[in-house]
């Protein structure tokens, strides 16, 4: 006999049940589950914006609070993905406006957000508390102020390496004088100067601020104003780091930020002169997260600096850093889980910069905590990634670019196949990994039988032929993102796995050597996907199937194929009706 | 060790796609050369035109070895002697090359740093010691040879040469062009500076532009 609870309970049950994946589990085990959970998520994750659409989502989930929403491929990052592509997400304000007036929380990333979606978000939802744009564009600072303007609940505004157009520095005066709710407010991609007297206002009467990221434009001078006003902040970022040598600026600025005895996390730097850093040292020991990658600090200063931070779980930083300072992290930095090192100079071939491979396994010996690395190099070898592997076998996120495409070993000058291979054998927990450097089909036979646990793997310039491929998409059963550019993968492989695909969120494929045919074959073997070309062509059926595409982006769906495509998008092998944009 | 070339064709998942019987990987190509284990690079040569026919077959080029190529030291120690064979005709030849997929240089997306990064202006400390700032390699023999690589367009090999030998870009695109087979009236000169930025040649005086060059590239005059 089945004993079922009231539903109440099992509500009351689900609602310690935060993961979605764990929520996705739950709603499959019976109908009346199914039901229960659908009425009680709260919090909805939609990984690609164009795997469904918004009338599925609200159909299924009618009571929803916060909504996560991620739009173009990875790779528009590096300016691999064309002007237009789309991820626009008006068309989801607009059903949201109307489905969840109780809406409190909007996350995007990478996708268009025009001043019109980020008016209608400040108008249509009265209890609107938090907004994140992640390397999100197409806005300016006039939806910013409709913004601050209309949602008087505010909690959190997040603008993350979002690209706005500035048109003015007045937006931020548009918050009332009565709004007092803000938690965090990050505004360090912004290039114009914002009015300082309301920034100093807005912080004073924000007793709940612990997130503040300061933009550029904000001089030195000014930040121990800031920080006296909120000397319960958590995470600061400061502007331009630098200005005059002067005592009574210095003194402030260190007085103001040893007040702040919450402070975590510093990032912003920018210009940073070395003269106003030893402002910082006395909340050193303090910090768990550093962000210097925006500042042209040597590694003499640098090392001076992470001396100091014993319990520094997360750093990001610049090449200058050098092999020194990657020893001094070694050392003093037990703690550390996240290492990021960026190039200074990425176009140079020979920059003056003595960072190498023994920086990085220093670091992976040195710090046992280590799980998350990424690195940008010139040379490596295999035997300091067999060294890695095996010293650090708890990575789960491993992305190493050596600048020069194809580099090999610089000792033996054998491809790096082995090196890698060590990371994916013994490194038994990774998720995600990036390759570079000289690579045979070898490499992905390696990962393809060890890399069980890969979710996302980017290529670029690696491989032999489609075995390589083949490797990957049928031996890596974790994977849900792919991303190749400049790699000799064709046909055989894709076809051959085609019902891989559907198991993934998404595959990207550039200038590799995939045909138009095989592109035709895929979408009308596989309706549940779409097979999306980019091609300049006015008619794409007079296009040869033995003609290779330039860009591909293959994704599960359950919305069919879209239709707010330019005219260089094509959904492959569908009606033809649908094919016509 | 030995690749397997017999594999299962169908896919792993439970309900077997019909197309992948179609496709034979049985026939991949490995492209290794088993006697020696010496991996041996291929470069696919891809055509950006269309004409009108079917897949090209796989060119190999067996173009590059990397034990004999790879080091940069080695590499300007051979051209070093070449150069010295040349006596004063006041003409470098270049024999290095470098192998890569695509026919223009200076890769588009690559080295994968965001924009918001590169806006960085970083100011020039005194970390850049004298002499040539961007492409200046080590070198054998204590010389100061500045070695940057050239794509001619339209064509898939680079070379290189060494600025150093040069004072003026009159020189520079005269021995380019002869390079590459063509006419100096032919071609255009451009190049990549620090910052990444595709600049044409001669508009900067010739100091300014050795100190930010990392990479050449010839343009066909239309």
């Amino acid at each position: 006999m089945v004993y079922s609870f009231p539903e109440d309970v099992l509500e009351h049950v689900f609602s310690f049940i935060t993961s979605d994946k764990d929520r996705n589990v739950v709603s499959l085990v019976c109908k009346s589950w199914y039901e229960i959970e659908r009425w009680c998520r709260r919090r909805i994750f939609v990984g690609n914006c164009y795997a469904v659409s918004p009338g599925i989502v609200i159909r299924r989930f009618p009571d929803v609070k916060s909504v996560e929403l991620k739009g173009k491929p990875h790779f528009a990052d590096f300016n691999l993905v064309p002007d237009g592509w789309g991820g626009y997400v008006y068309p989801w304000i607009v059903e949201f406006s109307r489905a969840y007036p109780w809406l409190e929380e909007i996350w995007l990333k990478r996708m268009v957000v025009t001043d019109e979606s980020l008016e209608l978000i400040s108008k249509s939802f009265k209890s609107f508390k938090v907004l994140v744009l992640s390397s999100c564009e197409g806005f300016s600072t006039d939806g910013l102020a409709a913004i601050a303007a209309n949602c008087r609940n505010l909690r959190v505004l997040d603008l993350r390496e979002s690209e706005v157009e500035d048109l003015s520095g007045h937006w931020l005066s548009h918050f009332s004088d009565t709004f007092t709710s803000l938690e965090s407010l990050n505004i360090a991609c912004l290039g114009s100067e914002v009015s300082f007297s309301a920034l100093e206002r807005l912080v004073a009467r924000s007793p709940n601020l612990k997130t503040l990221k300061l933009n550029r434009a904000v001089p030195l001078d000014k930040l121990s104003t800031l920080l006296h006003r909120a000397p319960q902040l958590v995470d600061f970022g400061t502007g331009a780091y630098s200005a005059e040598t002067r005592p009574d600026t210095y003194s402030s600025l260190s007085e103001a930020f040893s007040h702040c005895k919450e402070l975590k996390d510093l990032s912003g730097f920018w210009d940073a002169s070395p003269s106003y850093l030893p402002a910082i040292y006395p909340i050193c020991s303090r910090l768990t997260s550093l962000n210097l990658s925006y500042s042209p600090i040597q590694s003499p200063d640098i090392t001076k600096i992470i001396t100091q931070c014993c319990n520094l779980q997360r750093l990001l930083v610049l090449d200058y850093i050098e092999d020194t300072g990657l020893n001094a992290l070694a050392m003093s930095c037990k703690n550390l889980q996240e290492l990021r090192v960026f190039p200074s100079e990425p176009y140079v071939v020979n920059p003056n910069v003595s960072l190498t491979e023994q920086g990085l396994v220093s670091v992976c010996e040195g710090c046992p905590k280590l799980e998350s690395v990424l690195f940008f190099c010139r040379q490596m070898s295999n035997s300091a990634l067999i060294t890695i592997a095996r010293t650090r076998p708890n990575l789960k996120c491993f992305r190493l670019c050596i600048i020069e495409p194809q580099a090999p070993d610089y000792l033996t000058f054998e491809p790096l196949d082995s090196g890698f291979g060590a990371i994916v054998e013994h490194c038994k927990s990774l998720t995600r990994l990036s390759l570079s450097g000289f690579l045979t089909d070898r490499v992905f036979e390696y990962i393809g039988t060890h890399g069980k646990k890969l979710k996302m793997l980017s290529l670029a310039f690696a491989g032999d032929s489609d075995l390589g491929l083949h490797y990957i998409l049928s031996g890596c059963e974790s994977l849900r993102k792919l991303e190749i550019r400049d790699c000799p993968f064709g046909d055989k492989a894709l076809l051959a796995n085609a019902d891989k695909l559907e198991t993934m969120r998404s595959l990207w494929m550039s200038s590799c050597s995939v045909s138009f045919g095989a592109c035709k074959l895929l979408g009308q073997k596989m309706p549940r996907v779409n097979v999306e070309v980019m091609d300049e062509s006015d008619c794409l059926d007079c296009k040869p199937d033995g003609c290779l595409v330039e860009k591909l982006y293959v994704y599960r769906t359950v919305a069919g194929p879209r239709h707010d495509m330019p005219h260089f998008i094509w959904t492959m092998g569908q009606d033809p009706a649908y094919s016509l944009n | 060790m030995e690749l397997h070339l017999g594999l299962a064709l169908s896919s792993s998942s439970s309900s077997a796609s019909s197309c992948s019987s179609e496709f034979d990987l049985i026939n991949c190509n490995t492209n290794y050369d088993h006697e020696s284990k010496i991996p041996i690079h291929h470069l696919k040569k891809r055509k950006h035109d269309d004409d009108g026919g079917n897949l090209h077959p796989l060119q190999t080029l067996p173009l590059l070895v990397w034990n004999n190529f790879c080091n940069k030291n080695q590499l300007n120690e051979q051209l070093h002697d070449h150069d010295e064979d040349n006596g004063d005709d006041g003409e470098v030849q270049s024999n290095s090359i470098f192998v890569h997929h695509r026919d223009d240089a200076g890769v588009i997306g690559w080295p994968p740093v965001k924009s918001c990064r590169k806006k960085l202006c970083h100011p020039k400390t005194s970390n850049y010691g004298g002499g040539g700032g961007g492409g200046g390699a080590g070198g054998g023999g204590g010389s100061k040879s500045m070695y940057v690589k050239v794509h001619m367009e339209g064509m898939g090999i680079a070379r290189k040469i060494d600025l150093n030998l040069h004072r003026s870009y009159q020189t520079l695109v005269r021995t380019l062009a002869n390079m590459f087979g063509k006419c100096y009236e032919d071609v255009k000169l451009t190049y990549q500076d620090k910052e990444g930025d595709w600049l044409l040649a001669g508009d900067v005086p010739w100091g300014s532009f050795i100190e930010t060059i990392q990479r050449l590239k010839l343009l066909r005059k239309q």
